[in-house]
């Protein structure tokens, strides 16, 4: 009776016991966060663009939608940082084969193998993105505040120039796109 | 004006003395950032001319040394993720590729380098 009991609890143990974790966990929110900013940021910068030199293109006009930019972009930080509790970035063999197909063959070289620490995961190789969009945007910012001016009838105001924007975007993009792709990765 | 051809080819001959013996540790990485970096070069310099001969077309010296900043974050992250080089030991190498570019190139590179 008494070893029924033990096999059972050790049954129960046991079945209670997660499966070892071959690849990250996928993340929804993080996959369609980054979607959601991409198309967010994408919008926000062109529109911007269209309206520069009028009231409504300022930096002025415009720093509230900085703010909630930088702080989506900061939840997805950290939930990204949370998944990989800071073990850094390193691709399992797996998401790096879908990573490597769905970029084409040019993957970003900071997500390839032998650039990798021993320990970490794909959590941790999106915490790194996430930070370098972050720092991007807030240089995107810097620039409509500081640098880009647009002439007006009452003098030189803030403003996002169009072709300020579409460098900006060409650069922003690449970064945010391998997010996207290692987020995608993930799933299966 | 330069080329991004001409841009890319100078890097690489720079970048090999400016990481000195990190060289090794970047020589896989280096060519894909500094091609894609070199191509960024060419599109900033271009609107920083446009915009030197009509005030509204491209973007100013200014606008176009932080777009330059934010493609050189991209890289320095990426040799410093790829590499047991340090970001400021990759920093400096950096800053010193660029002053043998400001050096080699001339008219509107000069403003954003």
């Amino acid at each position: 009776m008494m070893r029924a009991l033990l096999l059972a609890g050790a049954l129960l143990l046991l079945g209670g016991c997660p499966a070892p974790q071959l690849v990250s966990p996928y993340d929804e929110a993080i996959d369609r966060g980054i979607v959601e900013f991409y198309e967010q940021l994408n919008l926000f910068v062109k529109d911007t663009a269209d309206a520069a030199g009028r009231p409504e293109g300022t930096y002025q006009a415009n720093s509230r939608k900085y703010n909630a930019l930088e702080t989506k972009l900061d939840v997805l930080i950290l939930r990204a940082s949370s998944a990989s509790a800071g073990a850094g970035c390193r691709l399992e063999a797996k998401v790096y084969e879908k990573v490597e197909k769905a970029l084409a063959n040019e993957v970003p070289a900071d997500l390839k193998p032998a650039a990798q620490s021993a320990a970490g995961d794909a959590s941790g190789c999106n915490t790194k993105l996430l930070e370098l969009v972050k720092r991007q945007l807030a240089l995107i910012r810097e620039i409509h505040e500081k640098t880009d001016k647009c002439d007006t009838p009452a003098g030189p105001v803030s403003c996002l120039r169009r072709a300020t924007a579409a460098s900006a975007l060409k650069i922003a993009n690449q970064s945010i796109h391998a997010v996207s792709v290692v987020e995608a990765a993930k799933r299966n | 004006m330069a080329t991004a051809d001409q841009i890319y080819d100078k890097m690489m001959q720079a970048g090999e003395k400016a990481f000195g013996d990190g060289w090794s540790a970047v020589a896989t990485y280096a060519p894909a950032e500094f091609r894609k970096m070199a191509i960024q070069i060419k599109e900033i310099a271009e609107n920083v001319a446009r915009y030197k001969i009509d005030r509204n077309e491209g973007y100013s010296p200014d606008t176009g040394k932080l777009l330059l900043k934010m493609q050189r974050n991209a890289c320095e992250s990426v040799l410093v993720a790829t590499t047991q080089l340090t970001l400021i030991a990759v920093q400096n190498a950096m800053d010193a590729m660029f002053e043998v570019l400001r050096k080699a190139f001339k008219g509107v590179f000069r403003s954003i380098l």
